[in-house]
């Protein structure tokens, strides 16, 4: 280890052999490649002419450190097996006007399209100068074949490589025109994800492998319930188990904070010079807390009192039309009405939340996967008062982050303990125990939906009322914002109510956030509302969907009517929808668009029920999320979505009793296996548009289709996930 | 205490009921395999031991004696296993995290039944998680790496 100054005055330690040790195996740092320049902040090229793409985003399974790459060697002209992936260290500055490391809402790609775009374009133009000047012809002499300049007028060639190094003299025109997508070598393509070699090798280098000189590992034993407090512990036992180095309370450091709330448990910290060590010391402790209020709640009394909310007079937080529309529309002839329950969700990514840190006279150096290290950078500088400058950011890949990853909580206590034992390096870890038992979630929504029937039996009024454990969506980021509803209904109106306060866990952003509770509701219901017209559920959503418009629904995209129309249109297609109806077979539609994404998904479900048994048979889902960037993984994306949705459905939810969540492990809170898994067919829309986003598309459409199938099959109605706690089965 | 990994002895000074899969990770310092559970229940842990796919998170480190270990880094010498090879060419992973177990228990499904059914497939990898929903892919990768093996040797 040593130590150098920083320019803000701190100190900040390099590890000597670092890169060595925490990318063993992966592509090697920049700095490794021999030679390599850099030629733009995303790219550097060596005299190989290899490309070390940098990945700004977090890449946790979206595939968009191969997406990203992909637009940018596009552009640049460049051989894709000669580009390789480098995932680097955060850079708050340079990356601010480009897009950013923040990763999230399904925006990546869309985002970044247009700018890896204008670098790759600005970056081959600057080559070509580089090639005019070393040739002494016209720029317009020069062109560029995969990776080589060459000189139209003798055919002599030259790779970027060669001459990468003077390229950064030149300056780019801006705003140069893109390729036209008829010359598209390798955008459209369905390319392998080049993380792939290292995964199957075992070298793809997770967060949890990190490891430091001299590091220790540490377990918090957080309070078991939310909200509760430290009172006091033994460590007497804890200590005495070999290995164990040192125990600290990080109660200061608990509480709610965040402009996105977020919480960190109190609790115990164990440090010890081993995982298992730490795991032995943490089983050890004895410790008392302070629990609370919520010690004494169960989910049921959560429910209880959401129902006893939703029963209060409340105003329209957004509407359409008449917001009034039950009391003054005259021709209202009777009105359907039904509650839905999205309840709290687990993350469960495969790997556990992990940060390892290190922290020496007001700096810090962390490694971690993470969504947001500006959203870190900000929380630590407030919260332990490390200059922002001071904080170095390693940034990993993850095993999944699913939004949870965006919050810094992992990231303070990691750098909290590393600075109060005394400057040693800490690698925290959760368990999964911990992970279940101690950690934020999905938002548990309540929702009652009224739709006014007029005499004319259409749908005058659509009422929607939601009480939810979280404001997000209702205050944040525009306003007001409506439940994503496209269908042409005259007066819509939605009344939101949040009832953090009562929350029994934290509530956070979870894969397609209230798109789940939104869509599982609205297309649920809308199947009960034709089915009680006596009308086909996919015809009575063409009647809905017939003209074009776009509606405002408060979000910076408008909802257009035409394009859940076309996917509509394409998923039904693939079925035999009018086929007549089989014993204990059933079929269900649902349409959904993920607006932050600007992407549209229909999925039809087909199902078969035995002796109450629910068996998913074959999931067919059309998507329109613009023009594709790597076909196979956006399917791939769209097929883990589904799944993700499927998990919810059969056996999602938090059970709590006395404040305490009683899933512990995977046994007790089970996501999908193998075996269950149906067949998913994916189509797409075509289109020039975009490209849009695709992470978080699926799982919201998904749990309505087999709902309303498993409906059809058996006559009744889920309005309540999970279903196989509900005893529906 | 002294185990063999990939072919390799490494001599642990650590307690006996300390599950394989921390002595793999922390002190062999072979970070492929995975921690995802520690209870048997998601295979993200999963080694072969003597052949057989097993939980490195269910044995203890007193319980493996001589047995001879494989980890996802000694599966192959080059990186070029049927499954490897066919990990890539269907794109099963997203993430990644499951993957290397995956792959274990898939390669000790080949060596007892190169020719596995869909059926025996599904079954076979029943045990193993995966929370970014690639059940679909490893099944056509399983079927795929044994059809390429099998026309090799034929
Ligand atoms: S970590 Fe061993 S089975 Fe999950
Ligand atoms: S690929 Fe992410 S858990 Fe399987």
């Amino acid at each position: 280890m040593k130590a150098s100054a920083l320019v803000g005055g701190g100190l900040l330690l390099h590890f000597n052999g670092f890169s060595a040790s925490a990318t063993k195996g992966a592509k090697p740092l920049a700095d490794d490649v021999p030679k390599g320049v850099p030629v733009n902040a995303f790219l550097k090229i060596n005299p190989q002419n290899e490309v070390y793409f940098r990945v700004t985003k977090h890449e946790m399974g979206q595939g968009v450190a191969t997406g990203l790459a992909m637009i940018l060697a596009e552009e640049l002209d460049v051989d894709w097996q000669k580009v390789n992936l480098e995932f680097a260290d955060a850079d708050l500055q340079t990356y601010q006007s480009k897009g950013g490391h923040g990763t999230g809402g399904s925006t990546t790609i869309k985002d970044m399209w247009p700018i890896l775009q204008q670098m790759g374009a600005a970056t081959r133009n600057m080559l070509m100068q580089t090639a005019a000047q070393h040739w002494q012809v016209d720029f317009k002499e020069i062109n560029t074949d995969k990776g080589e300049l060459i000189n139209k007028k003798d055919g002599a060639r030259l790779t970027y490589g060669e001459i990468a190094h003077k390229a950064s003299r030149y300056k780019a025109p801006e705003n140069l025109a893109p390729k036209a997508s008829a010359l598209y070598r390798i955008v459209g393509n369905p390319l392998m994800n080049k993380i792939i070699p290292d995964v199957v090798k075992g070298t793809y280098q997770y967060g949890m492998d990190v490891e430091v000189p001299g590091m220790l590992y540490a377990l918090i034993v957080r309070c078991p319930v939310f909200r509760g407090k430290l009172k006091k512990y033994d460590a007497s036992k804890t200590m005495a188990v070999r290995g164990v180095k040192k125990v600290l309370s990080t109660a200061k450091i608990g509480g709610i904070s965040g402009g996105m709330p977020y919480h960190i448990r109190e609790g115990v910290a164990v440090l010890a010079n081993s995982f298992w060590a730490a795991k032995k010391g943490a089983d050890q402790l004895i410790v008392e807390w302070e629990e609370g209020q919520n010690a004494k709640q169960s989910i049921e009394d959560l429910e209880a009192h959401m129902h006893q909310e939703s029963l209060q007079e409340s105003q329209p937080t957004g509407y359409i039309g008449n917001p009034d529309a039950f009391a003054n529309v005259a021709d209202i002839n009777y009105i359907i009405s039904a509650e839905y329950v999205y309840p709290y969700q687990l993350h469960a990514p495969m790997e556990t939340l992990n940060c390892t840190a290190c922290y020496t006279n007001n700096a810090c150096e962390i490694w971690l996967g993470t969504q947001s290290p500006n959203y870190i950078a900000g929380e630590v500088n407030k919260l332990l008062g490390i200059p922002r400058e001071n904080i170095t950011i390693h940034l990993l890949p993850s095993g999944g982050g699913f939004g949870r990853r965006y919050y810094p909580d992992v990231a303070i206590e990691a750098i909290y303990l590393s600075k109060e034992a005394g400057g040693v390096p800490v690698k925290l870890m959760y368990t999964r125990e911990q992970d279940f038992g101690q950690n934020m979630v999905h938002p548990y929504s309540f929702t009652r939906y009224q739709a006014g029937i007029n005499d004319a039996k259409q749908v005058a009024a659509w009422y929607i009322k939601e009480m939810r454990t979280y404001t997000w969506g209702a205050t944040f980021p525009y306003r007001p914002e409506l439940p994503w509803i496209g269908y042409s209904i005259p007066n819509i109106r939605f009344d939101f109510k949040h009832i953090e306060a009562e929350s029994l866990l934290q509530s956070c952003a979870w894969r397609a956030v209230l798109a789940n509770g939104w869509a599982f509701g609205q297309e649920c219901f809308l199947d009960e509302v034709a089915y009680n017209l006596k009308k086909d559920p996919y015809e009575f959503r063409k009647e809905l969907l017939e003209e074009d418009k776009e509606t405002d629904i408060g979000h910076s995209y408008k909802i257009s009517t035409k394009r859940l129309r076309q996917v509509m249109d394409l998923a039904v297609s693939k079925t035999d929808w009018r086929a007549q109806k089989q014993k204990g077979k059933g079929r269900g539609l649902s349409v959904y668009p993920y607006m932050h994404g600007n992407s549209y998904c229909a999925i039809v479900a087909e199902v078969i029920v035995t002796k109450g048994n629910l068996a998913i048979e074959r999931i067919i889902c059309a998507v329109d999320c613009g023009k594709l960037i790597n076909p196979d993984l956006v399917k791939s994306q769209i097929e883990g979505g589904i799944l993700w949705g499927v998990s919810a459905l059969l056996y999602g939810g938090v059970e709590i009793k006395k404040g305490r969540v009683l899933q512990t492990n995977f046994h007790q809170n089970k996501i999908m296996r193998h075996a269950e898994c149906p067949q998913i067919e994916v189509y797409f829309v075509e289109s020039d548009e975009g490209p849009y986003g695709v992470g978080e598309l699926s799982p919201p459409a998904a749990v309505p289709a087999i709902v309303n199938a498993y409906f059809q099959a058996t006559g009744k109605r889920i309005r309540k996930l999970p279903i196989h706690r509900e005893g529906n089965l | 205490m002294i185990i063999s990994v990939n072919g390799k002895a490494y001599h642990i000074e650590a307690d006996p009921q300390m599950p394989l899969l921390w002595a793999i990770r922390d002190y062999v310092k072979l970070k492929g395999t995975k921690y995802g559970c520690g209870l048997g229940q998601c295979g993200a842990c999963t080694v072969h031991m003597n052949g057989k796919a097993v939980r490195s998170c269910t044995i203890p480190l007193s319980a493996v004696g001589q047995k001879e270990i494989t980890t996802i880094e000694g599966l192959s010498t080059d990186g070029k296993h049927p499954l490897q090879q066919s990990w890539q060419s269907c794109n099963v992973p997203q993430c990644g995290f499951c993957q290397a177990g995956q792959i274990m228990t898939a390669a000790a499904l080949l060596k007892t039944n190169p020719s596995p059914s869909e059926e025996e497939v599904k079954e076979a990898m029943n045990g193993n998680l995966c929370r970014c929903g690639t059940y679909l892919r490893i099944r056509k990768a399983v079927l795929q790496a044994a059809q390429s093996a099998e026309s090799k040797s034929n």
